[in-house]
């Protein structure tokens, strides 16, 4: 007996679901599309139980007849291409004919759909890919799909759907992300009847766009506007000064579809060069669009990707236009902190209107060529490797602490490397003969020069402040004689609110004031007095994208998140502070990492440095 | 443009003017100064399109015209001629020749076409005061002023003009100065809030030390200050300051009086155990004494009491000691009377007439 076969449809319906169905979110997604496809003008989604129990979806577009609405249902049935030559310029969402089987054969189904011209439509019922009824039925014109107990024949898939909240999250984002893409559309979305989102069709899209990146951060955002024959690019940059830790507020869209897009990354990280510190990204909604036979939207199944035909062009194209975006501003109203110029203001802020304009002249940035020393690798980011091609451990490790991390179990104060009282002393005996590019200090050490990363000493020094005052409940509190109000993003306000006693413990007081506004009365003494909320919201990003998942996430997470932003809102260092911070780093526990685990200081042994320098073989 | 000035004139002149100067390479023309004959005066004006500053000094006109020079170059050759006649000729290619006594100097300059010219102030009010009293209210505040960018209107000091007297305050959200004024003439009926920055704060009190008038014409969004030969003018901070009149307590039931520079003294000392910009020094009051006590784990304690005049409950309130030596410095009364009504609700600290600052405790 032979031992391949073909399968099953409802098998191989059932493993495609795998790649379009993750999770309640791709339902969403696919069923959106379809009435937006559909030339639908209002869409209905309602979710409960963050979609386990029901997803149900209604649109007011062109509906099926009785005929379509079976053939809907069978794989690979689609009425929006019909040949090969189609797939050559997609112009809608769907196109592969799988979705709707795919889901169906994962759930209980119940589909109505009526078009406009009958008296009556039609009602399917489908349940794990197998049609159990069809009938007519009154309903109004469009369609409404709805999915109950989502994966009740996957168990296994089942299983890994995430809390209600997360998934609800999930809903979220992708409901968002559709509104923004279709401003022709209303959408209206419910978890549990508690309305999320409701916009009408034909709201702009700065009004769509401040539910995402909420009313404080779309005040810093600029508009970008450019096309040419083939490419069009549209939407908001941030302006220079709003960044956050992650790329979660890039959003892109290509051809009104949102996509993780390198090319367009990459575009932006370009075009803020020099603006923005490594790691930091500055929010972006990117509207790029594209003639449809300039593009392969059939890369990915859940077609998060793209493929440009000529991806430079549209890369440069976007970038320029963003720079000219950020460009306008610089020369009529000056960015956020112009104004007054203060001379405690970094010099890396102080500067940037400037090197913008140097942009296209090809003056160099800040990028470094590598040290003299370093044998090929990048300086970009030190790494202890660029010091030393020969054994790089004992030359670069802290010179005077012991090899091993004795820290090992002692997780609670970060990753890190304990000190002796005689290592402790060869800090205290360490002369600081200098200070690198505002980021390194160098200082004589017993053993050779050592050079200390100032931001991953501070970072260290924060951390046990905040973390000891967490714990020891003493934490000095400053409060505030005029509190700050500040607008969330509903998602980032679910954090907030998931979180608000921890950050409480830590010396913050933020009053929920309901919705998306909350107002800070106290935050812990030790932190910068400036920029409180582009504080609140780096912390919110760094829980967020914690790998340990937000649901993880514990007090001295917190505190990491609470220092990091810290440390980049403080992000230079007075001459004074340069001196406490020598100090303060001695009499931390942990001295010799930042709690990531970063060094906080190397050395660089006299053997070292004379054999580079050819007076020792 | 050919005049003859004396070079003390210029250099006195040019000291004023200098620091509104800004290295910035978006418009080169912002590094000069502009020179120009007019009324026959030389008028010398720098400006950095927020702020800018003319002031006009006597000299022999033998041609009228303008230039601009490099603003810093200019004022270190100036500087570096002994006392007596520097003639400035300039010729057609935009070169200025400098001479002194035996010196000469050829400097390349700008068109004065390029320079921008300062903001018509469309004025709603004017209104006199005396320098050195001006300048001593804007000293009593001026530190409490907020760096943080991300709120610019407290970027500045606020003067609040209503009913005949005029409140000038400066905070940044954690303490608030503020210092009342009767004005004469019951101010003239002016009647509106004006932000001025901090960098035209600084540079006013650079100009105010010498007794006499000031003169402040007011706009929407401009204001410019008529000091002697010299006028200030600059833009003010948009936007709506904060109704500080609300974190004003409107009563307390509590109130200790101290000897200012004692006072000083006693939290200066207390505070050098202290070696975290976030730590407290702690008052604890009991009926004729207050003990000021500091600690920290790396360095140790200290604790000190004073007599004082305090007849309420004990307690004990901590504040940020940084946020108490500004007012202290910066005052001139011999006694201070700090009121309060618990150690969470703000506390207001009386010193000279009219001067009042609110501080928040901390709290553990």
């Amino acid at each position: 007996m032979s031992r391949i076969r073909i399968l099953a449809e409802e098998v191989s319906n059932r493993i495609a679901a795998g790649e379009v169905v993750e999770r309640p979110a791709s339902v969403v997604k696919e069923l959106v599309e379809n009435s937006l496809d559909a030339g639908a003008s209002h869409v209905s989604i309602q979710i409960r139980r963050g979609g386990r129990s029901l997803i149900r979806v209604s649109d007011d577009g062109f509906g099926m007849d009785s005929e379509d609405v079976l053939l809907c249902l069978e794989a690979h049935a689609t009425s929006k291409i019909s040949s090969a030559a189609d797939i050559e310029k997609i112009d809608s969402f769907g196109f592969r004919g799988e979705a709707l089987p795919s889901i169906a054969s994962v759930c209980h189904l119940e589909l109505r759909s009526r078009v406009a011209e009958n008296p009556a439509g039609t009602e399917v019922l489908v349940s794990g890919g197998v049609i159990r009824n069809v009938a007519e039925t009154g309903c109004a014109p469009g369609t409404s799909v709805t999915v109950k107990n989502l994966f009740y024949n996957l168990p296994a898939r089942r299983k890994f759907l995430r809390s209600v909240r997360t998934e609800e999250f999930h809903i979220q984002e992708i409901v968002l992300l559709l509104a923004l893409a279709n401003p022709r559309a209303g959408f209206q979305l419910t978890f549990d009847d508690r309305p999320i989102i409701a916009v009408q069709a034909g709201n702009d899209l700065a009004t769509r766009a401040t539910m995402i990146f909420g009313k404080d951060s779309m005040r810093s955002m600029i508009p970008v506007s450019a096309e040419n024959d083939e490419l069009k690019v549209g939407g908001f940059v941030a302006r220079p000064g709003l960044t956050r830790t992650s790329r979660r507020e890039q959003r892109v869209f290509v051809n009104g579809r949102p996509i993780d897009a390198r090319t367009i990354y990459n575009a932006v990280r370009d075009a803020y060069h020099t603006m923005v510190m490594k790691g930091r990204y500055p929010p972006v909604l990117l509207f790029v669009d594209v003639l449809p036979e300039l593009v392969d939207v059939n890369v990915h199944p859940a077609k998060r990707e793209v493929r440009f035909r000529h991806d430079r062009q549209v890369g440069e194209f976007v970038g320029i236009a963003i720079r000219q975006a950020l460009r306008q501003i610089v020369t009529d109203s000056p960015p956020i902190p112009e104004p007054l110029r203060q001379p405690q203001m970094s010099e890396r802020e102080t500067t940037m209107p400037a090197t913008l304009l140097n942009v296209n002249a090809g003056i160099p940035g800040r990028r470094r060529e590598p040290m003299s020393f370093a044998t090929g690798a990048s300086v970009d980011e030190p790494s202890p490797s660029a010091f030393s091609a020969t054994d790089a451990d004992s030359e670069v490790a802290p010179a005077f602490a012991p090899r091993s991390p004795a820290a090992g179990p002692n997780s609670d104060r970060g990753r890190g490397t304990s000190i002796s009282a005689a290592g402790r002393d060869a800090i205290r005996a360490m002369r600081v003969i200098g200070c690198l590019s505002d980021l390194y200090l160098l200082a004589e050490g017993p053993d050779g020069l050592v050079l200390i990363d100032q931001h991953a000493a501070h970072e260290r020094v924060l951390f046990e402040k905040i973390l000891h005052a967490a714990r020891s409940r003493d934490g000095n509190r400053q409060g505030l004689l005029i509190p700050v109000t500040m607008e969330f993003s509903n998602a980032d306000a679910a954090v907030l609110r998931k979180h608000h006693d921890r950050l409480n413990r830590l010396g913050f007081e933020i009053d929920d004031f309901g919705g998306s506004t909350f107002v800070i009365n106290a935050v812990p003494a030790h932190f910068p007095q400036t920029n409180l909320t582009g504080m609140l919201h780096d912390i919110i990003d760094t829980i967020t994208d914690s790998p340990l998942g937000a649901r993880r996430v514990d007090d001295d997470a917190i505190a990491l998140a609470a220092c990091k932003a810290a440390v980049k809102a403080h992000d230079h260092l007075s001459a004074s502070e340069i001196t406490q911070l020598l100090q303060q780093l001695v009499d931390t526990e942990l001295p010799y990492t930042c709690p990531h685990g970063r060094p906080t200081m190397i050395n660089i042994a006299f053997g070292e440095l004379e054999r580079r320098f050819g007076r020792r073989a | 443009m050919k005049v003859s000035v004396s070079s003390k004139n210029l250099v006195e002149g040019l000291r004023k003017i200098l620091n509104i100067v800004t290295v910035r390479t978006t418009m080169p023309v912002l590094n000069n100064v502009l020179l120009r004959t007019q009324n026959g005066m030389l008028s010398m004006m720098t400006t950095d399109t927020d702020v800018s500053i003319v002031t006009n000094i006597e000299c022999d006109i033998e041609e009228e015209g303008d230039i601009t020079l490099p603003a810093k170059k200019f004022a270190q050759i100036i500087g570096s001629f002994p006392s007596g006649d520097v003639k400035l000729v300039t010729d057609p290619t935009m070169t200025t020749e400098i001479s002194c006594g035996q010196a000469m100097f050829k400097i390349m300059g700008l068109p004065a076409e390029d320079f921008p010219e300062p903001a018509e102030v469309q004025e709603l009010h004017k209104i006199d005061f005396n320098k050195i009293e001006f300048g001593k209210t804007l000293k009593k505040i001026g530190y409490s002023v907020s760096t943080d960018q991300t709120r610019p209107i407290l970027n500045g000091i606020l003067l609040s003009i209503h009913e005949g007297s005029i409140t000038a305050v400066a905070t940044d959200g954690r303490r608030l100065a503020l210092v009342e004024k009767l004005l004469d003439d019951a101010g003239n009926g002016i009647d509106g809030d004006f932000v001025l920055p901090t960098k035209v704060v600084n540079e006013l009190q650079k100009l105010l030390e010498q007794d006499g008038d000031v003169t402040v014409r007011l706009s929407e969004s401009h204001a410019s200050f008529i000091i002697d030969n010299s006028v200030l003018t600059s833009k003010l901070i948009d936007g709506e300051y904060p109704n500080y009149r609300q974190v004003i307590p409107g009563a307390f039931k509590n109130s200790v009086t101290i000897p200012r520079e004692h006072f000083a003294e006693v939290l200066n000392r207390v505070s050098m155990v202290l070696n975290d910009a976030g730590a407290s020094v702690k008052f604890k009051l009991e009926p004729n004494h207050l003990t000021l006590s500091a600690s920290s784990a790396e360095i140790g304690e200290a604790e000190e009491p004073l007599e004082v005049s305090y007849e309420g409950d004990p307690v004990t309130i901590a504040f940020n000691p940084a946020y108490l030596r500004d007012p202290l410095k910066n005052l001139d009364c011999d006694d201070l009377t700090i009121r309060f009504n618990d150690e969470f609700k703000p506390v207001v600290i009386l010193g000279d007439e009219g001067f009042l600052y609110v501080i928040m405790p901390m709290r553990s």
